[in-house]
């Protein structure tokens, strides 16, 4: 069904396109629905401000920046998660 | 080209973040460029009158564009661009009134549309005055006005709480379901642009 407003946008699909956005990788017409969202909805606006947060502070983080027993922990739990997932180690 | 754009506090860009230099005494502020070679979906995009509803922030500004135009369906957009000074008139008190008005004319849309499906709920709905009484009567219409009033009532709800944006967004779909498609909305927001510009002047 055709929605009342083709321009719009719903909340779910903002998420899975939130990526690409940052990245700068949407065509002007899902940038444009994805921005027009941004303007009206006062709870995507604060998790695409927390997205781009955690961008700015993670992407500024090396290896050495990890304490040992982080790094170890760390580890230890992607490995758990690719054993449930059985996935190769 | 003079243009309108929408701000963050502190003009700075809502998407992008970044912080646009202002106007220094008595001119226009210094050039921003797009980066050398970038596609025109990369330049600065701008507000045309039509434009303004869609894109509500805390600030307007009036904005120069320069190089060639492109017109998009709901921007403009330009290589380069200043800020040529914030438009006062577009304050707390005119976003709460503009998201108010949005709201009244929810009410009335919705208390048209009941009254032609005879509907007695609809002249409660149209006597309420104020965004709390509208709020409270659209809350409490039984179906199958239910859907209807529904609209109204986030409507209301946005506007009281500040959120001008929201409130016309709303008001916008309803006008899209009562009209029985998106020409509805396009109507709405032809009227929530020429509210702006009146308010907000040339």
């Amino acid at each position: 069904m055709r929605p009342p407003v083709p321009t719009e946008m719903s909340c779910r699909e903002l998420v899975e396109l939130v990526t690409a956005w940052h990245e700068g990788a949407l065509p002007l017409a899902d940038r444009t629905r994805f921005e027009m969202h941004l303007c009206l909805c006062t709870g995507c606006r604060g998790y695409v401000q927390q997205m781009r947060r955690t961008i700015e502070v993670t992407g500024r983080l090396t290896e050495e920046d990890v304490a040992p027993a982080a790094r170890k922990d760390l580890l230890r739990a992607f490995r758990q998660f690719a054993r449930s997932k059985g996935e190769p180690r | 080209m003079i243009a309108w754009k929408f701000l963050s506090a502190g003009a700075i860009g809502p998407f992008t973040g970044f912080r646009w230099p202002r106007p220094d005494a008595g001119g226009p502020g210094p050039w921003v460029r797009a980066p050398e070679g970038a596609p025109w979906e990369r330049w600065v995009f701008a507000c045309r009158p039509r434009d303004l509803p869609f894109w509500l922030d805390e600030e307007l500004w009036r904005i120069e564009l320069d190089g060639p135009i492109r017109e998009a369906e709901f921007q403009v957009a330009a290589p380069r661009a200043r800020l040529v000074d914030k438009v006062a008139a577009w304050d707390a008190g005119a976003r709460l009134a503009f998201g108010e008005a949005c709201a009244l004319r929810a009410r009335d849309a919705a208390a048209r549309a009941l009254e032609e499906a005879g509907q007695p709920e609809a002249g409660r709905l149209r006597e309420a005055a104020g965004l709390a009484a509208i709020q409270a009567a659209a809350e409490r219409l039984a179906a199958p006005g239910g859907e209807i009033g529904g609209y109204v009532a986030d409507a209301a709800r946005a506007a009281r709480a500040g959120r001008a944006a929201t409130s016309a967004y709303v008001t916008a779909v309803l006008a899209a379901r009562l009209a029985g498609g998106p020409h509805g909305a396009d109507a709405e927001r032809v009227w929530q642009s020429e509210w702006l510009v009146a308010r907000l002047g040339p």
